[in-house]
């Protein structure tokens, strides 16, 4: 079972080459393959594949709204179409696991990308204070999108809707332009209520045709969905489970579970619109601070040290710091989690004179994804980060940089402690970056100051045979 | 690759998988790291001077930004006293972001794109003097404004800076490579800048620890005297007439909100691929295999078709001279009409058997690559929209007809398309006059390895 979950990283790579290197074919895949969110200890009953292709779109268009706050938010002359294009490709995973007797069915739809015209895009309009009209342009890739369904017990319903893993709606509306929160919109994104026999069978198009409305935080419109799938045929996969007498190397695991005690601290970008650039998104002369104060305490981090079972139980506790000596050879540690989303993104921005409505918003960061590494006799913590498939943890309401620009491709923030730290039930990690960034219009600075706490919840190990 | 695997083992020779790996093989590889930041921005806008008003595009403005990979991992092995660069691997995505505005009549209209930058990622070449230039952007679909009014990927050939690199200060203690600045551009009816933030660091080169290049023989002379295969041909070879025709494809904007990204909504218009060549050649060689199963099995392992008799075919086509040129003629929004037309590539020509037929497909490149960049400076569907994952056209010679003197193929194609915000149908037609030059006959004795 651990064995799951240290491949559960590796889970969509392999669900792709399954797909690609057998579905496609109309054969089975030989290879290993693993529930998508089955929990360690699931019994794999059922894995199928298949492939989709989508088509049309999911649109935005929302205006300023007085009744929910626009004067306040600054976006009374806002208007704006937001569209997210899925890539020209995707898969289905379809899964069937038994937990301690209960049954649980799961459906997985994720869209290849970036592909032709994928991604998500702003043509957002702006009423300025001397009558004109100002236009954001933007685009953004790759624009993740994912629908799941959860079917508990023996039920052949499923309603796949736009969602994630961490409960989050799994769709991307990040630009540079203003715009509603996903928040705002999650209770109107599309969904499709179908059979698990017929996706089964594959060979069938779901319709996630939609128009909804939504009113939130200033900003009201619709949501229209255009979205179809059109599914192949379904192929029965390996779900890479074997029997306690199957062949293979004998392997011992060594697992270190972490409870969230809090995450506290702050992190400001300063925005300065400039730049050749600016003129396209609207974004000349904006300036003042997006600041994250992701906050929690709740979310469970692990750190997994894998080797060879001759390798003693001592020798891996060693490896992640619960005991002193050097880290073996042959031992590999690999670490992580997910912090569930709390505690506020604020924006405050505002236009030089004579631009008299700043715009200012408050919402929840996303999840953030933390990497544990251990190198050279430390620990390191790198906290969320632009590119880190969750989303975007500087996004608002208001204009502004997205945390690619800001970030590139490195962490919210960094930190590490000593391997020896990890021997006390509470580890600290102050976590912490500050760096200058200037693209795609803007420019400014960003400081990070935060605080992880994590409190050791348990310690487990396991020997086990497998590939 | 498997008419390139007959083609060494009918040789008998030794292929290598690089020329740079066998010559210096036995040398270690070693690293060096990439990092980079800043972007480069193009801007463009409608200029009457360079004719925009002639082709309805002097109230569009646009932008593209292009931010490169931050890291990425080069390679290098030893070549005398300089360094060959073998390899590179990316860290993070290249992004670029098209944004184009359109006022005037039918606007204001504003189209934006993320471009597909998968295969884009920085490269390192020889240059003159035992020097290396790097370049921060190395892409199949070259940059372009998408399916936006903008310069045309091959406006935007050179856009990206590029730098010497000294393989001597890099092996002492890397480089810092300043790629900023500003110039002028000029791309079709637009004027506009080129700005550059960029900045590039090389990190010193470090010893891999994974050591050197491996030689990876493909086919090599047979060990013990290896496999015979005995095989009877009969060639006939045909010379292609100039050949011109088109592909044509009405389009219009996609119902709404598939449109609203690409200011593609009320937008009519129409694009028409047009091949000129000045003709190919088709070799259709007819073959037999002697012997029994193991020497059909054998043969069809080389690429022959053979069926049970032993009797098989292998073709092969190829166009030479001349462009497939793209026109175009749309009006964004219902508004003023753009017309422009732009040269492009010749498309392949691939021949293939199947079902006693010899099938060719014109530009089965494009149904891998996603189209490419061939696209004019008026907003529009790009061809990998227009085609989606089929070929530009194809068509079929009977098998039982090869020998003829004269023959006519038709390569036709005709479909519905809807992607990248445009709707429309396609239809070509282009007509392959083949006339026969050669016949051959042998027998010849293969050694298989």
């Amino acid at each position: 079972m651990r064995r799951a979950r240290r491949d559960a990283a590796c889970a969509l790579t392999v669900v792709a080459l399954a797909i690609t290197a057998g579905a496609a074919h109309g054969q089975s895949s030989s290879g290993g393959f693993i529930v998508i969110g089955a929990p360690g200890d699931a019994r794999v009953l059922e894995q199928r594949a298949l492939t989709v292709t989508p088509s049309g779109a999911v649109a935005v268009s929302f205006h300023g709204d007085d009744p929910t706050g626009c004067r306040a938010a600054g976006s009374c002359g806002v208007s704006g179409t937001v569209v997210w294009t899925p890539g020209s490709s995707g898969f289905v995973s379809l899964a069937r696991y038994r937990v301690r007797g209960k049954t649980t069915s799961e459906v997985s739809v994720l869209f290849a990308g970036p592909g032709r015209g994928a991604g998500v895009t702003a043509a957002v309009r702006r009423r300025a204070p001397d009558g004109t009209t100002q236009s954001c342009a933007d685009a953004y890739a790759p624009g993740y999108g994912s629908l799941a369904a959860t079917i508990h017990g023996d039920g052949d319903r499923a309603r796949i809707r736009f969602t994630t893993g961490d409960g989050t709606p799994g769709l991307d509306l990040t630009t540079r332009c203003a715009g509603p929160a996903l928040a705002d919109v999650a209770g109107v994104l599309p969904s499709v209520t179908t059979s698990l026999r017929a996706l089964r069978r594959g060979r069938l198009t779901l319709s996630l045709a939609s128009d909804r409305s939504f009113a939130a935080h200033g900003l009201a419109g619709t949501v229209v969905s255009t979205l179809s799938l059109r599914l192949g045929r379904s192929a029965a996969v390996s779900t890479g489970q074997r029997s306690p007498s199957s062949a293979g190397a004998r392997h011992r695991s060594l697992q270190v579970d972490f409870d969230v005690a809090r995450l506290e601290g702050a992190a400001t970008a300063t925005v300065g619109g400039t730049g050749p650039g600016c003129s396209l998104l609207d974004a000349c002369g904006l300036t003042g601070t997006v600041t994250a104060r992701p906050s929690a305490t709740h979310g469970r981090l692990e750190l997994l040290a894998l080797a060879p079972a001759r390798v003693s139980g001592a020798r891996l506790r060693a490896a992640v710091g619960l005991r002193p000596g050097a880290r073996p050879r042959g031992v590999e540690v690999v670490g992580g989690g997910i912090i569930p989303r709390g505690g506020s993104v604020t924006a405050a921005l505002s236009r030089p004179p004579p631009d008299d409505a700043p715009c200012s918003d408050d919402t929840v960061p996303a999840a953030a994804f933390v990497s544990l590494v251990v190198t050279g006799g430390r620990l390191r913590v790198d906290l969320g980060g632009g590119q880190d498939g969750l989303a975007d943890p500087l996004r608002t309401r208001c204009p502004g940089p997205t945390s690619a620009d800001v970030l590139g491709a490195a962490p919210l923030a960094s930190g590490s402690v000593p391997l020896s730290a990890l021997r006390h039930a509470t580890v600290t990690v102050d976590l912490a970056r500050s760096a200058a960034y200037a693209t795609g219009g803007y420019r400014g600075d960003f400081h990070a100051a935060l605080r992880l706490v994590l409190r050791r919840r348990s310690v487990t190990e396991h020997v086990y045979r497998g590939g | 690759m498997r008419r390139l695997l007959a083609l060494s083992v009918a040789c008998g020779g030794i292929a290598w998988a690089s020329a740079a790996a066998s010559a210096a093989a036995a040398h270690p590889m070693l690293e060096s790291t990439l990092r980079t930041s800043g972007d480069v921005t193009v801007t463009w806008h409608g200029d009457t001077a360079r004719g925009c008003a002639a082709m309805g595009l002097c109230d569009v403005s646009g932008a593209l930004t292009f931010v490169p990979a931050p890291t990425a991992s080069f390679d290098f092995q030893r070549a005398g006293a300089g360094l060959s660069p073998v390899g590179s691997s990316g860290s993070g995505f290249a992004g670029a972001v098209v944004r184009v505005r359109r006022d005037g009549a039918g606007g204001p209209g504003s189209c934006s794109e993320a471009l597909d930058l998968e295969d884009a990622g920085p490269e390192l070449f020889p240059a003159a003097g035992g020097a290396l230039q790097l370049s921060l952007g190395g892409f199949q679909r070259g940059l372009s404004s998408g399916r936006c009014a903008g310069p045309t990927a091959a406006d935007l050939a050179d856009v990206l800076p590029v730098a010497p690199v000294d393989a001597a200060r890099l092996l002492a203690r890397g480089a810092r490579l300043d790629l900023s600045g500003r110039r002028p551009l000029v791309a079709g009816p637009f004027s506009g800048e080129v700005v550059s933030s960029l900045v590039a660091v090389l990190s010193p080169l470090r010893r891999r620890g994974s050591g050197g290049v491996r030689r990876i023989r493909v086919s090599q002379r047979p060990r013990n005297g290896g496999r015979r295969l005995r095989v009877a041909t009969r060639s006939v070879t045909y010379r292609i007439l100039p050949v011109s025709g088109t592909s044509t494809s009405p389009f219009a904007g996609a119902p709404a909100p598939g449109c609203e990204p690409f200011d593609a909504c009320a937008t009519t218009g129409t694009t028409t691929y047009a091949l000129r060549s000045t003709g190919g050649t088709l070799v259709v060689t007819r073959v037999h295999v002697f012997g029994g199963a193991a020497a059909r099995r054998l043969a069809r392992r080389l690429g022959m078709s053979v069926s049970a008799d032993g009797a098989g075919a292998a073709v092969f086509a190829t166009l030479r001279g001349g462009t497939l040129g793209v026109s175009e003629s749309v009006r964004p929004g219902g508004g003023t009409e753009c017309r422009d037309d732009a040269p492009g590539e010749l498309p392949s020509l691939d021949a293939a058997l199947a079902g006693g037929e010899v099938r060719l497909t014109l530009g089965e490149y494009y149904a891998q690559s996603g189209g490419g960049p061939l696209r004019t400076h008026c907003p529009g569907p790009e061809l990998g929209d227009v085609l989606g994952d089929a070929p530009l056209a194809s068509g079929a010679l009977s098998l039982r007809s090869v020998g003829g003197r004269s023959l006519v193929v038709g390569l036709r194609d005709s479909a519905r398309f809807s992607a990248g915000g445009y709707t429309g149908t396609r239809s070509a037609s282009f007509d392959l006059r083949l006339r026969r030059t050669r016949v051959s006959h042998s027998t010849r004795t293969l050694v298989v390895g």
